[in-house]
C-alpha cells in the first residue's frame, strides 16, 4: 500500500508539471497586520480571474505561480479589511501586504466579497481556529482568559472534569495531545493543578487544534496536535498590556529594538492565590500556592529572505503545605527559528528545538523526609521546507530530529534523619527521526487534496542496563526471578527500533459555492507514554518510551464532513462523523504500582480501542452577536488482555452526549456580553460495588468492573460582561473591566466519588457500619473580575 | 493523609459528601477465603464467608460445609503432613465459616502450605511459604513533647476522653538481614485490643525501605500509663506483601487524584476467590508502660 501510494503521489507531480508550459512569473510576499508588523497566518491570497488562491504559511509567507498577465489579487484575513490589489505579472513579483483592522463590526456594515468562506473551501477539516480575541470576551474560570478552556468547549474534544487543563480529543487519552508553544512540545499545560493554562493570553498569535486530516508535517501524538504560536512582537511601536486579576496578574511588552529590523516581546505571569490563605478558616500557615510563567521572543528581519526568531517559554507552579510537603512542576521551552527564502518560490524553515519538564514532591518530616524528581528533556533538529510549484500544487517536505531523555525518578534524603537513601532510576533515552512529504493539489476547481506520507524512526538507545523479563506481564514475583537477563548498552547504542509509514490523506470537492463534503484519512505514531492511572488527570506526570516491551501505539481515523456557509459566509456550519482505530493503545494492570518502579514495564497493558462520533458544529463570526455550538455524540471502547478480565470496557475517557453553547453580544462599543454553557454526560469510574471482610476488620470494596460506573452528567453555565470605557485618544491607553460568574446556577457537579469506610462526623470509622460512597465537586458559583489595559 | 490530598486537589475548594450510589449489580456472592498459619503453635484458622452488596445490612455472612485442610511439603515438594480443619459451626445452628485446625500445630520456616477449600460445586486451592523473620532488637518508651502539648492544651480531652494522657510512644529497633529479600507486616496492640485505625491502617514494608536497619522507627499507636503494649512484627511472602499493600490501597482510595482506579488485591487463592492465605513467622515482645 505505501508504495502503491508513493507512485500516485509523484505521477499527480508530473502531471500537474507537465501542463505547465506557458510564461510564468512567482508572485510572493508576506501578509502582515498594519497595526504592529505580526505576520498573518492563515491570511488568503485570491487570484480573482482563475478563483484560485493560497494561504500564508505560519510565517506569513505566500508564493504562487502565474502564467504572465494582469490579476486583481484581493488579500484578505478576518477581522481586517480586504486589500485589493491589481497585479500586473510580467516579471517576479514580490509585494507585502499589511492589513488594516476592521473599524466597527456591526451587522451594519458588513463587509462583503471577500474570502470568508474557508470553512467550506479549506481543505482542512477536523480542524479548530482559536479566535483568541473572541475568547477574550467569553467568560473565564477567574476571569482568567484561558484557550486550553476554549480547546476543551470545541466539538470532538471533551475536558478532563472541572479545573482541569487536560483534554480528550475523539476518544483519546490525554497524554495523546502533542501541545506545541512554537514548536516546542509542552508536556504539561497546567497551572495550578489545571485551572490555568500556561498559555497566556495576550501572548498567543494563533493557536489551532487538528483532531484529524492532520497533516504529514505533524506527528508524534495519536490524537490531536495543539499549535499555538506566539506573537513575534511589534515591530512599529512599543506597547503595553496587562491585566490584574482575582488570582494572577500579568504584563506584556512588545516593540521595537529597531523599526521593521528587531522586535521584542516579553511577557510574566504570577499568581497570588497565597494571598488569600489567611483569609480561609482551616489552613495552616505556611502554605503557598502559586504559579508563574515568562515568555520572551526576538524577532530580526534581516532581509526579505532571511527572519530569525528566538523564543523561549519558562514556568513554574509550586504548591506547599504548612512545611510539610511540597509539589512543584514547570515547563521549559526554547525555539530558535530561521525562516530562508531560496527563491521565491522553496521557503526554509529551520528549527531548534529545546524543551524540559520536570516536577519534584517533598516531604519535609524529619524521619520521611524525602525530596523526588522526575525530568523530560528533548531536542530536536527540524528542517521544514514550503515548496510553492504551481498555483495547483504546494509541497512541503521536511525532516525533523528528537533525542529524549528520560529521569522516571531520583529520591534523595532532605535531612539527617530521613530514612530514605539516594536512588535513581536509570535514564531511559532515544532518538527519534521523521521524514515527511506533502502535497496541496488542487486537481478542479471543485477537487482540491493533500496527500502525503510521513516515516517515522524511533530507537530506544543506551545508556542502560535494560532487563530482560520471562514474562514481562508478571507483576507479583519478585523482580529478580522475573528477570533473565540484564544487557548492558552504550551511550547511543539502539536497543529497540520501530519504523513506521503514517499516510496522511484529505480531500475536498465543492459541491456549490457554499458548500462542500471532505474527507480525511490518517495514521498517526506515539512513541512516548504517559505512566499515569489515575482517575483524575494530574498535572505532573511521568513518561515512558516504546521500549522492548512496550510497543508504540498507531491510530488509524477515517473522518467525512459536509462543510455549508449561510447568508454570506455569516454562518458556518459542518457535520463530521469519524472512526478512530487504536492499536497497542496502553492501559495498566490493575492494581498497578506506577511510583518508583523501576519494572514499569511489567505494569503496562496494551490492547486495542476504537472511538467514533458524529460533531455538529455551528458558528457565527461576525456581527453583533457572534458564537458557537456544538454538539457531539461519540462512543470510545477498549479491549486490553487481562485489564476487566480482557472484555470490551468503556475508557475513562468515554463520554455519549457533549454540548457546548458559546455566544458574545456587543451591545454597544462599551458593553460586550458572552456566555458559556456547557452539558457532558457523566464519567466512566472503577468504584466498588460491594464488598467484603478481611481479617481482623479491614473492609475492601469489591470491583466488578473497570470504568462500570457512570457519574452524574456535568453541565454549567458562565456569563460574562466586559466594560470597555471610550478610549482616549490623545493617550493612546485602552482599558476594560471584566466581570464574570462561572456556574451561575451554583451546580455542585461531581469531581470524582469514591468509597469508603462509613465515617462520623468527626472522620472516624464506624465500627460494623459498612462503606459509604463519597463525591468530591469543586466550584459552586464564583463571580471575578479582571481589570486590563494596553497602551 | 487522606484529608491532606483533599485539601490540596482542588486546593481550598473541594466539598466532600456522602451520596447514594445508584449500582446495578451487586456482587454478593463471591467467595472469601483467610488464612493464616504461623510458626506458633496454635490451632490455626480459616475463614469462609461471602462478600456483600455495596448496601446490604453490614453482616458476616458466613459459608458452612466446606472441605477444608492445608498440607505442608518440605522445599523439595514433598508432602509431609495433611491438617484437617473443622467448621466450628458443625453440629449446631449458629454455623459459622470459621474452621480450625482438629487439632494444633506449628508452620515451619521453608516449608509451603498448601490449603485446599471444597465446596458444594467449586474448590479453591492457595499456597505460601513460611519466611523467616527477623526478630525486633528493642522497644524503647519514649514521650511525644508535641502530642503531650497537644493533648494537655485540648480542653475537649478530659480524664474521661479515650486519649487522655496517650502521648507514650515506641520506638522499633530492629536489624535487617541485607543477603536475603524480606517482607514485614507490623501488630499494634493496646491492652489486648489491635490498633488499626478501626480496619482502615495497615503497617507494613520491604526492606528497600528499610535499609539494612530500623533505628528507632515510631510506633502509629500512642499509649498511656498503665497500658500493655504488644508489638508483632511478622515475615510476609512477595506475594503477601503485595496482597497487603493492594488491600492497604483498595480501602484507602482518594477518589483518584494520586489513587489509581480501584481494583481487588491480588491474592494466591486460585478460581476467582477472594482474600489471602498468608503464611508468616511472628517476633513479639510486650510490656507496661511505667514511669522510669
Amino acid at each position: 500500500m505505501p508504495k502503491i501510494f508513493l507512485g500516485s503521489l509523484l505521477m499527480l507531480l508530473f502531471l500537474s508539471q507537465s501542463i505547465c508550459a506557458q510564461e510564468k512569473h512567482v508572485f510572493s510576499g508576506y501578509v502582515r497586520d498594519g497595526a504592529n508588523g505580526e505576520e498573518l497566518i492563515g491570511a488568503t491570497i485570491v487570484i480573482t480571474e482563475i478563483n484560485s488562491g493560497v494561504v500564508t504559511n505560519p510565517y506569513g509567507f505566500f508564493s504562487i505561480t502565474l502564467p504572465e498577465g494582469k490579476y486583481l489579487v484581493k488579500v484578505s484575513y478576518i477581522g481586517f479589511n480586504t486589500i485589493n490589489f491589481p497585479l500586473d505579472l510580467s516579471q517576479d513579483v514580490t509585494k507585502n501586504f499589511e492589513l488594516g483592522s476592521e473599524s466597527i463590526v456591526t451587522d451594519e456594515v458588513v463587509i462583503t466579497s471577500e474570502k470568508l468562506d474557508q470553512n467550506v473551501s479549506d481543505i482542512g477539516m477536523s480542524k479548530v481556529k482559536m479566535d483568541i480575541e473572541q475568547v477574550k470576551k467569553l467568560p473565564a474560570l477567574f476571569g482568567e482568559v484561558d484557550i486550553i478552556k476554549n480547546v476543551q468547549m470545541m466539538p470532538g474534544v471533551i475536558s478532563a472534569g472541572e479545573g482541569t487543563a487536560a483534554y480528550f480529543v475523539r476518544g483519546g487519552g490525554a497524554d495523546q495531545n502533542l501541545i506545541l508553544i512554537d514548536e516546542a512540545p509542552v508536556y504539561d499545560p497546567s497551572h495550578l493543578f489545571g485551572l490555568f493554562s500556561v498559555f497566556n493570553p495576550d501572548v498567543v498569535k494563533s493557536s489551532e487544534l487538528y483532531k484529524g486530516g492532520i497533516p504529514s508535517k505533524y506527528g508524534g501524538r495519536l490524537s490531536s496536535i495543539l499549535d499555538v504560536r506566539s506573537k513575534d512582537g511589534n515591530i512599529k511601536k512599543t506597547s503595553v498590556r496587562g491585566g490584574i486579576g482575582l488570582l494572577a496578574s500579568r504584563l506584556m511588552v512588545e516593540g521595537p529594538i529597531k523599526e521593521d529590523k528587531v522586535s521584542f516581546l516579553l511577557a510574566g505571569r504570577r499568581s497570588y492565590v497565597d494571598l488569600f490563605f489567611p483569609l480561609i478558616p482551616d489552613i495552616d500557615d505556611g502554605n503557598s500556592v502559586y504559579y508563574y510563567d515568562f515568555n520572551g521572543k526576538l524577532n530580526f528581519k534581516i532581509n526579505n529572505n532571511n527572519r530569525v526568531f528566538i523564543s523561549t517559554y519558562l514556568g513554574r507552579d509550586v504548591f506547599k503545605f504548612s512545611d510539610e510537603f511540597q509539589f512543584d512542576w514547570g515547563n521549559r521551552t526554547v525555539s530558535v527559528r530561521w525562516n530562508h527564502l531560496f527563491n521565491k518560490k522553496l521557503f526554509l524553515n529551520t528549527t531548534v528545538v529545546g524543551s524540559i519538564f520536570d516536577y519534584g514532591l517533598e516531604s519535609f518530616d524529619d524521619i520521611g523526609g524525602f525530596r523526588w524528581d522526575s525530568k523530560i528533556q528533548e531536542a530536536s533538529l527540524k528542517f521544514d521546507f514550503t515548496h510553492f510549484l504551481s498555483p495547483s500544487i504546494g509541497l512541503e517536505y521536511g525532516y525533523q530530529g528528537t533525542y529524549r531523555n528520560i529521569l522516571p525518578a531520583k529520591l534523595a534524603p532532605n535531612s539527617n534523619n530521613s530514612i530514605f537513601q539516594s536512588i535513581e532510576q536509570q535514564k531511559q533515552r532515544a532518538l527519534d527521526h521523521a521524514f515527511y512529504v506533502s502535497a496541496d493539489h488542487k486537481a478542479t476547481n471543485r477537487l482540491k487534496m493533500q496527500y502525503g506520507l510521513r516515516l517515522s524512526v524511533f530507537q530506544s538507545v543506551g545508556e542502560i542496563d535494560d532487563f530482560v523479563y520471562q514474562d514481562p506481564s508478571d507483576n507479583v514475583s519478585e523482580p529478580a526471578l522475573n528477570i533473565t537477563d540484564t544487557i548492558s548498552y552504550s551511550m547511543f547504542q539502539p536497543i529497540k527500533t520501530y519504523v513506521n509509514l503514517e499516510p496522511r490523506l484529505s480531500a475536498r470537492y465543492m459541491l456549490t459555492e457554499t458548500q462542500s463534503v471532505k474527507f480525511s484519512y490518517n495514521r498517526m505514531v506515539q512513541n512516548v507514554h504517559q505512566v499515569s492511572n489515575g482517575t483524575v488527570p494530574l498535572p505532573f506526570n511521568t513518561w515512558t518510551i516504546s521500549s522492548t516491551y512496550l510497543r508504540p501505539q498507531i491510530a488509524d481515523q477515517v473522518a467525512l464532513g459536509y462543510f455549508r456557509n449561510f447568508n454570506n459566509n455569516t454562518y458556518e456550519f459542518s457535520v463530521e462523523g469519524y472512526y478512530k482505530d487504536i492499536r497497542d493503545v496502553t492501559d495498566f494492570a490493575d492494581n498497578a504500582q506506577l511510583f518508583f518502579n523501576e519494572h514499569i514495564a511489567n505494569e503496562f497493558r496494551q490492547g486495542t480501542a476504537y472511538s467514533m462520533g458524529l460533531e455538529f458544529y455551528l458558528l457565527k463570526k461576525r456581527g453583533r452577536f457572534t458564537g458557537s455550538a456544538s454538539y457531539t455524540l461519540s462512543k470510545t471502547e477498549q479491549t486490553i488482555p487481562e485489564v476487566n478480565g480482557g472484555r470490551p470496557y468503556r475508557a475513562n475517557y468515554d463520554r455519549r452526549h457533549n454540548l457546548n453553547l458559546q455566544a458574545v453580544f456587543t451591545y454597544n462599543d462599551r458593553w460586550t456580553f458572552g456566555s458559556n454553557f456547557t452539558y457532558t454526560t457523566g464519567r466512566p469510574l472503577t468504584l466498588g460495588t460491594g464488598y467484603y471482610g478481611v481479617l481482623p476488620n479491614h473492609i475492601p470494596p469489591l470491583v466488578t468492573e473497570r470504568n462500570g460506573y457512570l457519574m452524574k452528567p456535568y453541565h454549567r453555565m458562565d456569563v460574562s460582561a466586559t466594560y470597555t470605557p471610550k478610549s482616549n485618544e490623545r493617550h493612546r491607553w485602552n482599558h476594560s473591566l471584566v466581570f464574570s460568574i462561572y456556574n451561575i446556577y451554583n451546580r455542585f457537579n461531581q469531581f470524582s466519588v469514591f468509597i469508603r469506610p462509613v465515617e462520623d462526623k468527626d472522620g472516624n470509622v464506624v465500627p460494623g457500619a459498612g462503606l459509604e460512597a463519597v463525591q468530591i465537586t469543586l466550584f459552586g458559583i464564583l463571580p471575578s473580575f479582571t481589570y486590563n489595559f494596553e497602551f | 493523609m487522606k484529608r491532606f490530598i483533599i485539601l490540596i486537589l482542588p486546593f481550598v475548594f473541594a466539598c466532600t459528601e456522602v451520596i447514594e450510589l445508584d449500582v446495578n449489580q451487586t456482587p454478593d456472592n463471591e467467595v472469601v477465603i483467610q488464612g493464616l498459619v504461623t510458626d506458633s503453635f496454635a490451632n490455626n484458622l480459616v475463614v469462609i464467608s461471602n462478600s456483600l452488596g455495596l448496601y446490604d445490612d453490614p453482616e458476616f455472612r458466613g459459608i458452612a460445609g466446606a472441605e477444608v485442610f492445608v498440607e505442608e511439603f518440605d522445599d523439595q515438594g514433598n508432602l509431609l503432613n495433611k491438617f484437617d480443619y473443622v467448621d466450628l459451626g458443625a453440629g449446631n445452628d449458629t454455623a459459622s465459616g470459621f474452621y480450625l485446625s482438629s487439632s494444633p500445630f506449628v508452620g515451619v520456616v521453608d516449608r509451603v502450605y498448601k490449603l485446599t477449600v471444597n465446596m458444594a460445586n467449586k474448590s479453591y486451592t492457595a499456597q505460601d511459604k513460611l519466611k523467616p523473620v527477623a526478630p525486633m532488637d528493642s522497644l524503647v518508651v519514649t514521650i511525644d513533647e508535641q502530642r503531650k502539648k497537644d493533648l494537655e492544651s485540648n480542653e475537649k480531652i478530659d480524664s474521661t476522653h479515650e486519649d487522655f494522657g496517650r502521648y507514650y510512644q515506641l520506638l522499633l529497633y530492629a536489624t535487617e538481614p541485607p543477603q536475603t529479600i524480606d517482607y514485614y507486616q507490623w501488630n499494634f496492640y493496646r491492652n489486648g485490643e489491635l490498633e488499626n485505625n478501626d480496619g482502615r491502617s495497615l503497617f507494613y514494608s520491604d526492606d528497600k525501605l528499610i535499609q539494612e536497619s530500623i533505628n528507632g522507627f515510631p510506633a502509629p499507636v500512642y499509649y498511656a500509663l498503665g497500658d500493655t503494649f504488644y508489638v508483632e512484627q511478622l515475615s510476609l511472602t512477595r506475594e503477601g506483601y503485595i496482597f497487603i499493600g493492594d488491600l492497604d490501597r483498595a480501602m484507602n482510595n482518594d477518589g483518584g487524584m494520586f489513587s489509581p482506579p480501584p481494583a481487588n488485591p491480588r491474592t494466591n487463592i486460585s478460581n476467582g476467590g477472594f482474600g489471602f492465605f498468608q503464611l508468616s513467622s511472628v517476633d513479639a515482645q510486650w510490656g507496661i508502660i511505667k514511669e522510669d
